[in-house]
This record gives structure tokens, sequence and C-alpha cells, in this order.
């Protein structure tokens, strides 16, 4: 299930229906809102509510049996004000303050059509509206200014507050009867989202009106099932090893790599092997411009903007600029990042709140996690341990500060590194894989604990390790410049990051933490190699999943404790499993994200201690 | 209050656990000194199978943790315990930086030599009494390890260098804890081992409704169903993690009808108490959402007492 992100107004609406409710299982679609963005107080507590007092269910299967007719929208409001009317008796007494709520509503009803233009005035159902009217009318206690058909209607809408889910049902099939001449039939249809359809129904389909907005609260960045399935389509594999016109094409996409020729002689000979023979590797840092503006000096491209960068850097890359397809593609790729980064910072803006709460929670747990695997400093102290060399002091200079306590400061020797999946599989979940990559960098530099974030994708033979966020820089800002695209060859990109890790720190005086954000669905264009030749196995399914294992296992012998934040699909899950084992844990949300990495981390730390 | 045996009785707890607490209470007097450290609670406990499982487990000799959730009732269960078996309290609140010093005592100098300044475990097993160990997974597992003598079946603390200490047979240690406050972690096997863990549940609706009922004997009864309405209400809320638990505040909610008794409306009472528990401006609009459709905010004492 598509799980809905809210923020700001949203969630107090939705806190309203499941307040009312007494439930907090399911998930409303649409909430109700006055066109000044407030929530609708009322109407959200009577979407609740009818939540606590019908069988939603069938209450789905009535409004389902007519929904196929042109005036679904205008029946939905005539029964909505029934159930109103019976929701409200039936909670009144349990809630005696409902009575001046509703009084509130109607004052509010009043005063939002007073403020409506005529176009917006024009566009209401009058027959609603005269409804509607009425209802308010009576409860401020005025007259009610209908007569014939229309009061005969306006009375029969006040369902009774004694009738139970069969009651109503019954009570609305009469009012179809009465006022409309017809008997709407059962649907057959059984629709997956039942209870959240009804409320979508319910005060949804308001046609037209403006009394209030129903804002659909649904937002980007989430796992679709479309993420779930990346196989090798005819004419993508990729069974060749990668030569020098496939680096160029690298250095046009990602700029010039971070090591010499001869590193990355030492470091391929070291790791690409076995299965991963005549793979070959590259490692880029994130420059300073962003990596658009490096790689595009190396794409050579034409349009005045890039030409500027390219003159104020100086560099000249003649060889691929001659090379004028390679500079198209690396062009649409990097226009490509360019845009994806807006995207990214769009959703970070947009669910502000909620990232800040999460950077804040996570901060707390990690802080108190870590403060566990922090030594203190000594410090003098009146009272303590005793220094026995110091204890002259205390008669020949009276000084009492000869004990040595646990002092305030601390100091710790973990280091995390965060590696992000940025392949294709990972298209559709871009903006929230970024949003969580920075709530995770923004919760450790609060705590002080030492973070580089790398992504890693394969492209055209080369996995590509990219160093988004260094050690020592501060913020967390350069994650947002992570864009998916490409396969994932994990078993290479998971020894690479290893063996980078082992590098900065040769002496193994740190202990090192690897948290991987993964969909768990290893899978690359250039096949398995077997003899150290490309073979004829495929780089997918169950055999990439135990390549990875292996790498995984590889670096967890090495005393990197290694562990899966997984975003993927359920399809997925048996792979994660199989990959990391139990140290690993499933987000669907970034509001999970404190809890699911806290728990992971403490789960790892609990299983192997550092040092 | 009157004595918190006669409250047992009504509750209905078990005469033969009520009896063991008055042989314990006979045989273990409690001297001048100590007397004014024997709590005199203000609020009882309600829960008659907690109750029941809380005597039986001090009774046996054993050490009792009390987990749960925040506004259990856990630190008023401590406080009761130690009421109905008579004997003084040695609280300890547990920190991040507590050491062992801290538990067991610390050298001074007391201005002509080194003395030893023994802690709070350390007097509680030495003079007799109930050691509440409060949030105790808030300290380091490795802090705690030099309680583990006087835990166990060795009832002991080996002081380096200065004695060996008994633990006295009246002595028991109640450790409370939360699992899943800001700042906790889980107690280690070592540690977990030695007490019989009690898991305190929620507070029923009846029994917050007595609760209250018992502490403002003059409030208007369906007015008080609404306050305990509203506090369920946030408890769900906070189990749902759409709050945090800061605002699920018992104490907050007993003081707000204090504050409304002394003429404040319940707005402002309540948004004392409860509401501006939590400092995070949109989680305050949460929890206002709550307040508004339950307690009108212009509320005053003359219509919730009397």
């Amino acid at each position: 299930m598509i799980r809905r992100e809210y923020t700001g107004n949203a969630r107090r609406a939705r806190n309203y229906i499941w307040n009312a409710a007494g439930r907090y299982d399911f998930e409303p679609p649409y909430l109700a809102f006055y066109p000044t963005g407030e929530v609708d107080m009322y109407v959200n507590l009577v979407l609740g509510l009818a939540v606590k007092w019908f069988d939603m269910d069938r209450l789905t299967d009535f409004f389902d049996s007519y929904k196929s007719s042109r005036s679904a929208d205008e029946y939905d409001e005539f029964l909505w004000l029934g159930i109103e009317n019976c929701v409200y008796a039936k909670e009144l007494p349990e809630r005696p303050i409902l009575a001046q709520l509703r009084i509130d509503r109607a004052n509010d009803f009043f005063r939002i059509q007073n403020s409506l233009s005529r176009q917006q005035v024009e566009m209401q159902s009058m027959a609603v509206y005269d409804q509607q009217a009425a209802r308010w009318s009576e409860i401020l206690g005025r007259h009610v200014l209908l007569a014939g058909k229309k009061r005969k209607m306006y009375e029969f809408l006040k369902f009774d507050g004694n009738l139970d889910t069969e009651g109503l049902i019954a009570r609305m099939n009469e009012f179809f009867e009465e006022f409309f001449r017809f008997t709407p039939g059962i649907s057959e249809e059984k629709r997956s989202f039942r209870l959240a359809d009804s409320l979508r129904r319910g005060f949804g389909k308001r046609r037209g009106s403006s009394e209030k907005l129903m804002v659909r609260t649904a937002d980007g960045g989430g796992i679709t099932d479309k993420d779930v399935l990346l196989t090798h389509t005819a004419g993508m594999r990729y069974g060749f090893a990668p030569d020098k016109k496939d680096e160029d094409y690298i250095r046009a996409c990602f700029g010039d790599c971070t090591y010499s020729d001869a590193e990355m002689r030492i470091l391929e000979e070291a790791l690409c092997t076995d299965a991963d023979a005549a793979c070959r590797l590259w490692v880029v840092k994130q420059q300073k411009n962003g990596i658009e503006a490096g790689a595009l000096m190396s794409a050579g491209t034409t349009n005045a903007k890039t030409s500027d960068i390219q003159t104020q850097s100086g560099i000249d890359n003649s060889a691929v600029s001659r090379n004028t397809s390679i500079a198209k593609d690396a062009r649409d790729f990097l226009t490509k990042v360019a845009e994806q980064r807006r995207r990214n910072k769009k959703y970070c803006e947009k669910n502000a709140l909620m990232i800040s709460e999460s950077i804040k929670r996570l901060s707390a747990a990690l802080g108190t996690l870590f403060e566990s695997y922090s030594r203190h400093l000594p410090e003098k102290a009146r009272a303590g341990r005793l220094v026995a060399r110091n204890a002259y002091r205390l008669s020949v200079v009276h000084d009492p500060y000869v004990f040595l306590r646990d002092g305030d400061e601390t100091e710790n020797n973990i280091r995390v590194t965060l590696l992000l999946d940025a392949s294709m599989s990972r298209l559709y979940s871009q903006e929230k894989i970024a949003a969580e990559a920075y709530v995770i960098a923004s919760s450790l530099e609060r705590i002080h604990i030492p973070l580089e974030i790398l992504s890693y994708r394969t492209i055209r033979g080369f996995t590509v390790i990219e160093k988004l966020k260094e050690c020592s820089e501060k913020r967390a800002d350069s994650v947002l410049r992570y864009t998916a695209g490409g396969w994932n060859r994990d078993s290479l990109a998971f020894r690479t990051v290893g063996r980078m890790i082992r590098e900065e720190d040769l002496n193994r005086t740190q202990s090192h933490i690897l948290l991987i954000l993964t969909d768990a669905s290893p899978n690359d264009s250039m096949p398995i190699a077997s003899g150290g030749r490309l073979g004829g196995k495929e780089y997918e399914g169950e055999l990439s999943v135990r390549e990875a294992r292996k790498a995984v296992s590889a670096l967890r012998e090495d005393g990197i404790r290694t562990s899966a934040i997984f975003l993927g699909s359920s399809a997925h899950l048996d792979n994660v499993h199989q990959i990391f084992g139990k140290e690993y844990v499933r987000i669907q949300t970034i509001a999970q994200l404190a809890d699911g990495v806290s728990e992971l981390i403490a789960m790892m730390l609990r299983e192997s201690p550092p040092d | 209050m009157g004595d918190i045996l006669d409250f047992l009785r009504e509750e209905g707890v078990s005469e033969n656990l009520i009896r063991g607490a008055e042989d314990f209470r006979a045989r273990y007097p409690v001297s001048d000194e100590y007397r004014d450290r024997i709590p005199d609670p203000q609020y009882y406990y309600y829960g008659k199978e907690t109750w029941e499982m809380a005597l039986a487990v001090l009774l046996a000799g054993r050490n009792l943790l009390l987990a749960g959730p925040k506004a259990t009732g856990k630190n008023v269960l401590c406080e009761n315990l130690a009421a109905v078996f008579g004997q003084p309290v040695w609280n300890v609140s547990f920190h991040i930086n507590m050491d062992a010093s801290y538990l067991i005592g610390t050298d001074t100098f007391d201005g002509t030599k080194v003395t030893f300044r023994p802690g709070p475990i350390y007097l509680c097993a030495d003079r007799g009494g109930f050691g509440v160990l409060d949030e105790i997974n808030m300290a380091k597992n490795e802090s705690l390890a030099v309680l583990h003598s006087a835990l166990d079946f060795r009832r002991a603390i080996d002081v380096p260098g200065y004695d060996l200490i008994r633990v006295k047979p009246q002595t028991r240690f109640i450790g409370t804890m939360n699992y899943g406050y800001a700042g906790t972690r889980e107690l280690n096997e070592a540690l977990s081992s030695r007490f019989a863990i009690l898991s305190v549940p929620e507070i029923s609706e009846t029994d917050l409704d007595r609760l209250i009922r018992r502490s403002f004997p003059d409030i208007n009864p369906k007015i008080c169903t609404q306050f305990v309405k509203l506090f369920m209400e946030l408890m769900r809320k906070t189990e749902k993690a759409e709050i945090s638990d800061r605002a699920l505040d018992l104490r907050g909610l007993l003081d707000a009808l204090s504050l409304i008794r002394e003429g404040l409306t319940a707005g402002q009472a309540l948004r004392m108490c409860i509401v501006d528990k939590t400092f995070d401006a949109y989680e305050q609009s949460l929890i206002m959402d709550v307040v508004k459709a339950r307690i009108p905010a212009e509320l005053d004492g003359t219509i919730v007492f009397g």
C-alpha cells in the first residue's frame, strides 16, 4: 500500500478524523479545509465519527451502487447531510462540546458564503446549497425558508441518531425512492480502499464548491509498483568490456576520477575480480559547484552558459569535445541531474516540518546511543577516584583536587558511511531518498559523528562511486544532488566502498558503520564473468543477490559493520534478508526513519560493540 | 490520606498479601531517624492485578522492575509500595553520567583526611529500606554492574578498600523504566535477570475516573468523564506516535483541575499543564485540537466543581 505523507494543516485534519474515529489504522485520503486553508474541524470530526459509528465497508457498497450516475456528487452531498445529523445525535452524549462546535461551523458556513465571488456562487449546486443553508440556519436558530418538496427533503435528511448501519442504508434507499424515484443497485465491484473511498466521496466530490476545499494530499516520493522490476531487455545488455569511448562518456557525465590512473589500476586489479572481472571503477568527488559544472566542462557543451563555465575553469577537454554524441548524451544526463536537484530541494522544502521533526528525533535517539559507546574524559575533582601520586598535595599545598571523576567531555571513535543506491530502479523514489539521506546526515552532524555520503551506480560497465559529502564537510545539503540513473552492481560497489573506508583508516583506529540505502535488487547490464571472461549469465536475480551477500560478508569480516535501510518493494524483501541477514530496517515513510535507523544502529552496536 | 492498607482492601487485593505486608511492617520496624523517609502517598495506584503481582514479588524477597510507558503511575506505585511495607525510600534518579561511585560512594576530603562518602545504594543496603532506581535504563549498563551482587542471591556490596556491606533483609530495590523515552537504552540481560519485571499497564478509563474523583471528590461527574476521555485520546495519539508523550502527563491533568479550582478557565489550565508541556509549536496545535474537540475553553471552576 502506498502510504501518503501529510504535512502541516493536512496532518491536523487527519488527526481530527482519527481522533473522532477512535482508530488510526486507515488513511483518510481527503481532508476538509476552509478556502483560507484552515482546517475545517467540524467536518473532519464528522468524517471520523462516521467511521466510528458505522460499518464503512457496507456504506461503501451503498455509495458505489450509484457512483456511475451523473448526479452522484449531488447525492453524496445530500446523504452526508443526513449522516451528519445522525452521527451528531449519536456522539453528543459522549461529547457534549459537539453542540458548540456545530454552532461554530454553522456561523463559518455563512461567513464563507458571504465572502465567495459571484462565479464561485454560480458554480454551486443550488439544490445542495438550499439544504445546507437550511441545516445551518436551523442550528443558529434562524427561520428555515424552504417549502414544498425542498422542505420535505430537508425534514427527511434529519437522519435519526438511533440508526445503525443497516437502518442508515435503508433510510438512504428510502431517500432515493422518495425524491429521485430510483433504487440504487448493489455494486459487485470490490474496491481495495473501501473505507478511504467512502470518505472521499462523502464530502469529497463537491462539484464546483468553494465552501471548503477537499485537498488531495498525496505527494511524490514513494515506492510504487513501477520500481519493482528492471530487466535486461533486448539491446540493453552490455556484453563487452568497457572501452575508451565508455570511459570518455563516464568522464563527461561525472568528471575526472579522483584517483590517478595508477591508483585506479591497483584498485581495479584488487576489486574487479571473479564475477566482476572486466568491470571498471570510477570514483568521483562532488565538485565545489556541483557535479554538473565539472562534468559539463568535460562534456564540451556548446551553449553559452556552460561555455562560460568552461572558460572560467580553463579546462580543455578537446578529446571529449570532439565526440558530439558523447557530449549530447552527457548533456542530457546532466540536465536531468540539475532538474532532479531542484526537485529534491522542492520536496525538502515542502516537507520541511516533517524533516526537521525527524532530524530532531533521530539526533536525540542516536545521541543517546552513541553516548553509550563514548568515553568520558576524566577531569580533576574534589571527590572521586584518588590519584595516589598527587595525594601529597592535600597536606602539603592544601589542594583538594587530587581526585579524578568522569567529566562532561566525551570522545568517540565511530565513523559512519552512508551509501545510496543511485540506480534507475530508484527513479520513483529519488526525492524521498535524498530527503532521508539528508535527515540521517543532519542528525549525525548534530551529534558530531563524522559522516561520509557516497552513491553508486553502474553505467557502461563502470561502477561509479560518487562522494556526495565528505567527513570534513559540515553541511548535508550536497546530498540533495542525489539523482538516480544506471544499473547497480552491488557486489562491486560494496567491495569498493569497503576498500575506500580502509584506505582512509589504514591504522584501523576507528570503528566503522556502513549504512546502505537500497532496494536490494542488484542488477547490471554487464553479465557475470566466468573464468575472467564475460560469461552468459546475467547479473540479476538470485545470482546477483548471492554476489552482493558475499560482498557484505567480506565487509563484516573486515570489521565494517554493514547494514541496510531498505526502501524497496515487498517483492525484494527476501533479497534484503539474504544479503544483509537480520541487520536491515524497512522504511516506508520519512516519519519512520528516526525509529528505524536508531533501532538498526542499536542492533549493530549491540551485536558488535565498538572497541 | 487514610491507611493505604484499607485502600488495598477496598480494591479487593488478596487478604493474604495484605496480611503479609502487615507482618513485614511488624518484623522490620523503622527507627525514628528514618521515619520521615516513609512516604505518605498523595495519590494511590489503581489496578488490583498489578498491586497483587508487585506485593507478591516484594514479599518473596525479590527486586521489582516496573516497566511501562509514561503516565502509567510507576512512581506512584513505588511510593505506594514503600508505604504499604512501611519502609523508608532511598531515591536514585538515574542519568547518563551515573557511575559506580555515585551509587555506592566516593572518596572525599573532609578537611583532615580522605574519607568514604556513602552513596544511596550503600545507605539503602546498610540501613534497610526500599531503593527506588528511577529510570534505571537511563544509565549505561556498565555503570550498573556494581549493583549485580546487591541484587542477586549474594545480597552484598564489596566496596574496594573499605568493607563488605551485607544488604539488610528488609531491603528491596524497585527499578522503573520506560522503553520508548528519549535517552533510554535497553537493560542488559545480567541486570534484567536480577529483577522480576512487571509491565505496568496504561491506566484504564475507569481507574482514571476513580483517581480523579478520589482527588477531587466534588467534581461534576459528567465533566470528569470529559477530562478522562481527553486523556485517553491523548494516550491513543501518543501510542500512534502522532504526538510525543510529553503532553501525556497524568500529573499535568490533575494539576490542571487544581488550577481550575483556583479560578483559571479550563482553556488556560489545560494550556499550562498539558498543551505547553511540549515546546514544539506544531505539536502544541495538534494537542490543542484534541482539547478543543473535548473541553470548552471557557469552562470554569463553578461548573467543573460543585
